[in-house]
């Protein structure tokens, strides 16, 4: 699912303005790090629902099936059996959208903006580093984006080869 | 000698399971080719899958007794080790020792279920099953995942276990020697349909259809 982040920002922007239909729980939230927070998850929300999907869908029905003929609950089943081994699948939903939610623009400024300290993302510190002619800084911060962006997918295809039966 | 009266309307996609059958058995075995409806029939007498009708044994629904549950290739917990698995039924009884006993499962139970072999697996698996201290035993083709060098170690323990648990068993095969030394009653299975039932030493003896055998 592709979303353009800035539509998104826009869209909870709207649904989060004190007239919007969600302003009487979070209009207080609007530019502050809680907005940041909801802006870098929805934004990473579909990375990481695919992923746990995928994990879960790679556990075999029969393992369930099997849990439940001896005597255990569904809400058992998930614990023991579906969720230990479709952890690496969830493992990797978190450590993508999290790399994909530090290193958020687009929604993250429209919602949170660009308050140092508070709102800042990885992407957004860069610009602002940019905008203000810290050259050394938003060298730091786009090196310090790329170790993020390439370890995390790195960890996610180790974790994903490494997986076998285990989930 | 237990009572087995089936009644099982089920359907997966195009397929239709239409079984309806009164006998007498211990062990009653499921016989036919490949794609004949055996394992849809065994999903409905352990209740993991919905189906009009009912299955009673001994006068008691399926739905109300506690099954042992033998898949085909055992379907263990892989993140579990061999103990745990064992140990996993919320029903855990006193019987636990002794099928891990029976089926000489002792120097295994610290292991992990990775490096099994098929013949180990399916020991677990049965004493996983028979931990559960059930009301009727499910074997699925319990010999399909072992080397074929290894069946006759596999099925000795298998008859051990026949001879040391009093239990009501469905025993499933395409193989027709393992049923006739197993089951009591067997019962052919052929697109979905009861095609053949009673001792397997009368129906096993029919010339199969050669489909049959090559499946």
């Amino acid at each position: 699912m592709f979303l353009p982040p800035v539509a998104v920002g826009l869209m909870l922007l709207l649904a989060m303005a004190p007239d919007g239909p969600m302003g009487g729980l979070f209009s207080g939230f609007l530019f502050s790090r809680n907005a940041a927070i909801i802006a870098a998850s929805v934004v990473s929300f579909p990375l990481l629902l695919r992923h746990v999907q995928e994990g879960f869908a790679a556990v075999p029905l029969r393992l369930s099936q099997v849990s439940r003929s001896l005597g255990q609950s569904a809400w058992s089943t998930f614990w023991r059996i579906e969720l230990p081994l479709a952890r690496t699948g969830v493992a990797v939903g978190v450590l993508l959208s999290f790399a994909r939610g530090v290193s958020e623009y687009g929604a993250t400024s429209v919602i949170a903006g660009v308050i140092p300290g508070e709102t800042e993302t990885l992407a957004t510190g860069l610009m602002r580093r940019l905008n203000s002619g810290d050259d050394s800084g938003a060298i730091m911060l786009a090196v310090l984006s790329l170790v993020v962006g390439f370890g995390a997918v790195l960890i996610s295809e180790l974790a994903m080869k490494n997986r076998g039966g285990r989930g | 000698m237990n009572s087995w009266q089936l009644d099982v309307q089920a359907e997966v996609g195009q397929f239709k399971l239409s079984v309806s059958l009164n006998c007498r058995a211990r062990v009653l075995g499921l016989f036919g080719p490949s794609g004949s409806g055996k394992s849809t029939l065994v999903e409905r007498f352990a209740s993991v899958q919905p189906f009009i009708g009912d299955i009673l044994i001994g006068g008691r629904s399926v739905r109300e007794l506690r099954v042992g549950w033998v898949p085909q290739e055992g379907a263990l917990f892989p993140h579990l080790t061999v103990a745990e698995n064992v140990d996993y039924s919320r029903m855990l009884g006193s019987v636990r020792d002794r099928a891990v006993e029976v089926l000489g499962i002792e120097g295994l139970l610290e292991r992990g279920v990775a490096g099994l072999s098929g013949g180990e697996s399916q020991r677990v698996s049965l004493a996983r099953a028979l931990a559960s201290e059930p009301d009727i035993l499910i074997l699925d083709e319990p010999l399909s995942g072992v080397d074929l060098p290894r069946r006759a170690n596999v099925f000795r323990f298998l008859l051990d276990v026949l001879n040391e648990f009093e239990l009501p068993m469905v025993y499933v095969s395409h193989d027709p020697a393992e049923m006739l030394a197993v089951v009591d009653h067997v019962l052919c299975l052929e697109a979905g349909r009861v095609v053949e039932h009673g001792s397997p030493d009368k129906v096993l003896t029919i010339p199969a259809p050669s489909h049959w055998l090559s499946s």
